[in-house]
């Protein structure tokens, strides 16, 4: 099996680093963007470096890669976002579309296909939560304050929305859900 | 009994769903704790996952590249030893020769980075924005059937002055191009592109985005991919905006740059 570039760059290989900038610059900057669209430079540089740090805990059996990488850049720009608690002016997105991501972007993976086809599935108002949240780092608050759905609402879309997700996720590892050790789907 | 028991359960699996999807308060971050000692087994992080996953798919269609010249800062200030030997120090470390095998390779490598960053900026990116070949996809599209064509009006923006070149959208296939020519090159740090479509079947506060796009030319001749975040059912009209760089949710419509109206061919 060939190890992953994260095992490589943890293993100190140079040309990793070069191949995990090539493979997941794009998807570490385009989060960034929409997180923190005034700053994203600093932000994909402070992310990287996370990366680097914790790569040596990449474990191709819990997460597929590029999953891991979105996993490190969104917690280092929610912990950005809420030091900086600025606030964009937006409106929400109603639904995200139906789409194979695999053909625009094989190496992103087919956890997030299976992700894109779960999406696809739930309630226009779970879908909607969970992409503002997720992709635009929009806060519940936020998503209550723009679509006027309650803030409760908006929390249960999430909460449903994560879990269903989770379900197609679990399910399609095989009925493994690694994060999990108990309920749900096997 | 059990009743109480599900809402403890609902509210931890909330707070797992807060604490990936927008972090938590310190109070929620306590309660969380707390709820997590009760229900053995379970893991704060265990939704991280499922929404790294849910915004890597949320992303489809609408990626950017990484800017060259960013991409060359972050692969100079990347690890020289240090920050992957800290890194390991949370993992089974690796016997005292290994590391200073590895330590070395790293200093050696150092040398050969700096040689290769100039090379390594001027190299081409291998991540474009839009799917390959928008050229060839618009021959593709105007030789099918059913697939609808708008030549693109100019408005009063200055950046459409001079603008022409037309839309094409396969509601089959969901798939188009738009094609400028003359469109007044765009500062991607500033100011960037964005399409949105018109659906007849939806509330029209809320066009469908079609995605972020730069014109990098001084000639203003581009074809670019169409990336719709929703199924297009009946596109009325296409607009092309100049928003603030990265794109926006919802357009304030004050720059509506030029715009289509799409009929059969």
């Amino acid at each position: 099996m060939t190890p992953s570039v994260l095992s490589r760059v943890a293993a100190g290989e140079p040309a990793a680093v070069r191949e995990c900038i090539a493979r997941y610059g794009g998807l570490v900057w385009s989060l960034a963007r929409r997180f923190a669209p005034s700053d994203a430079e600093d932000a994909v540089q402070e992310i990287f470096v996370d990366l680097w740090k914790s790569a040596a805990r990449f474990d191709p059996e819990t997460a597929a890669e590029p999953t891991f990488v979105a996993m490190v850049a969104r917690r280092r720009l929610i912990d950005r976002r809420r030091k900086d608690q600025r606030r964009r002016d937006t409106d929400p997105l109603p639904e995200v579309p139906p789409a194979a991501i695999t053909e625009d972007r094989p190496e992103l993976g087919a956890e997030a296909a299976l992700a894109a086809r779960a999406l696809d599935q739930l309630r226009p108002e779970q879908r909607q939560v969970l992409i503002l949240t997720a992709c635009h780092g929009l806060s519940h608050e936020e998503i209550a304050a723009s679509t006027g759905m309650p803030l409760g609402t908006v929390k249960a879309h999430a909460r449903r929305g994560l879990l269903r997700v989770r379900e197609v996720l679990d399910a399609g590892r095989g009925g493994v859900g690694p994060a999990r050790e108990t309920g749900g789907p096997r | 009994m059990s009743r109480v028991i599900s809402l403890r359960e609902e509210r931890l699996d909330e707070l797992l769903a807060a604490r990936a999807l927008v972090g938590l308060t310190p109070a929620e971050e306590s309660e969380l704790t707390e709820l997590l000692r009760e229900f053995a087994g379970r893991r704060a992080d265990e939704l991280d996952r499922v929404v790294a996953a849910v915004a890597i798919a949320g992303l489809r269609g609408s990626l950017e590249p990484l800017p060259a010249h960013l991409a060359g800062r972050i692969e100079a200030a990347s690890p020289a030893g240090a920050a992957v030997d800290r890194a390991r120090g949370d993992v089974a470390k690796p016997p005292r020769t290994g590391r200073v095998i590895a330590f070395a390779g790293w200093l050696a490598a150092a040398a050969c980075l700096a040689l290769a960053i100039g090379a390594w900026v001027l190299r081409p990116r291998p991540l474009p924005a839009v799917a390959k070949g928008p050229v060839e996809l618009r021959d593709e599209l105007l030789a099918s059937k059913g697939v609808l064509r708008g030549e693109w009006s100019a408005t009063a923006d200055p950046a459409s002055r001079g603008a022409s070149g037309d839309i094409v959208w396969d509601p089959a296939s969901q798939r188009g191009t738009m094609r400028f020519r003359g469109l007044a090159k765009n500062d991607p740090h500033a100011v960037q592109y964005q399409l949105w479509i018109f659906d007849k079947t939806r509330d029209q506060r809320y066009p469908i985005d079609g995605g972020v796009f730069d014109v990098d030319r001084d000639t203003g001749d581009v074809v670019v991919a169409i990336h719709a975040q929703l199924v297009v059912n009946d596109p009325g009209l296409f607009a092309v905006t100049a928003e603030k760089a990265g794109g926006v949710v919802v357009s304030s419509r004050e720059r509506i740059v030029v715009t289509a109206t799409p009929k059969p061919i």
